[in-house]
């Protein structure tokens, strides 16, 4: 099952840390994160996506649940919503407008039940080589399953069948073993563009 | 400059299609993004991050414009649009990498608020995640605190560019869009026939 966790905060300073620091402790990997802070409704509020460990049981989903909705924030908060959104992950060419191009597919009213998929969450997994792989996820298991129906039903779009489109970087990170490294500088480069401080 | 362009919707169906048709036709491309929907303080709303290319100042600001005036369904707009300055930080992939970090920047005085974070990249035991804040000043004092802790080391291009351009050419050609893995006996990695 692919799926992925979503937090909703009351934002303040600290939050991300907080809940980044609570998975580490329960030995959640963090294999994607995306979301922001914004002024809405008349305060700030924050919310996180996050794909956590790959295809963790749903037990397991369960305890990250339990853990962050019990999580201590500070000034006596806690994190207002925690939940998990089934998804599927799509390759796209990574070219402009292929993200326009299938959210728009799935906002697409087709009348009766076949009705525009509200989106709960996006995260961008990898991109490399002409492709792109993105996260999209939904309010419920039913949902999903129409949504990813449609997508597979356009031939523009591919739905990968592993959480995170784990094959896929695993292959890259076969391809790349011992030849790009954390901290590497790049001799190629005259600017120290991706090189470190 | 490194910058992040965020949005903030009283959600609705349909939201992000607009929203990235829009960007699509002021002529930028989405490296990355993330973000999604909750019901906070009473009721639905939505919080999308993005990195785009290009990515100056006048550029973004145009961006910006464009945004703020799109119109989305029920004579809505978005609520906020908001560039933030920001940078890209290169960490283990590890459970804990990304808390030290965000706990190393919570832990400021001031405090430093992360207004947005995003996945850049992440291969073969290293992550790029890029953090963005209120303002230029804010940005600096986090940047620096960063760049003078060991454990991490900060990006100078935006959206970690050059590492991930530098994955892209050893990838090129390798690994294809619509690819099957070979090596995998359970389908996994592959499009469902």
């Amino acid at each position: 099952m692919h799926q992925t966790v979503s937090c909703g905060t009351t934002g303040s300073v600290g939050d991300l840390g907080h809940i980044a620091r609570r998975l580490a402790e329960a030995s959640y990997t963090i294999k994607a994160v995306g979301g922001g802070e914004s002024n809405l409704r008349g305060g700030e509020v924050g919310v996180i996506s996050l794909l956590v460990e790959v295809d963790v049981p749903d037990a397991q989903l369960q305890n990250i649940v339990d853990i962050l909705t019990d999580l201590p924030l500070n000034d006596g908060r806690k994190v207002a919503t925690v939940r998990v959104h089934p998804g599927f992950d799509v390759e796209l060419d990574d070219t402009v407008g292929a993200l326009a191009d299938v959210a728009e597919l799935l906002s697409e009213d087709r009348g009766g039940a076949d009705k525009p998929f509200n989106i709960m969450s996006t995260l961008s997994i990898d991109a490399h080589g002409g492709w792109a792989i993105v996260r999209f996820a939904f309010d419920d298991e039913p949902t999903r399953e129409r949504a990813a129906s449609r997508v597979e039903g356009d031939a523009r779009f591919r739905v990968m069948p592993e959480h995170g489109g784990r094959g896929r970087r695993d292959r890259v990170d076969k391809l790349l073993d011992g030849k790009i490294k954390r901290g590497d500088v790049d001799e190629e480069a005259d600017d120290d563009h991706g090189n470190p401080h | 400059m490194h910058q992040t362009v965020k949005c903030g919707t009283v959600g609705s169906v349909g939201d992000l299609g607009r929203i990235a048709r829009k960007v699509q036709q002021e002529g930028f491309n989405i490296r990355a993004i993330g973000g999604g929907e909750a019901t906070l303080r009473g009721g639905g709303v939505g919080v999308i991050s993005m990195l785009v290319t290009p990515d100056t100042e006048p550029d973004l600001a145009r961006l910006a414009d464009a945004l703020t005036n799109l119109e989305l369904d029920n004579a809505r707009t978005l609520t906020e649009v908001q560039i933030h300055p920001g940078f890209d930080l290169d960490l283990d992939n590890q459970p804990g990498a990304l808390a030290d970090a965000a706990e190393l920047i919570g832990s400021a005085d001031p405090p430093i608020n992360i207004m947005s974070v995003l996945l850049v990249d992440s291969h073969d035991g290293w992550g790029v995640v890029s953090f963005a804040f209120e303002d230029t000043d804010t940005r600096d004092r986090a940047r620096d605190l960063v760049a003078a802790d060991d454990r991490f080391t900060v990006l100078d291009e935006h959206g970690g560019e050059h590492r991930s351009d530098r994955v892209s050419k050893f990838v090129d050609g390798k690994v294809k869009r619509g690819d099957k893995d070979e090596d995998d006996d359970d389908g996994h990695g592959n499009h469902p026939a």
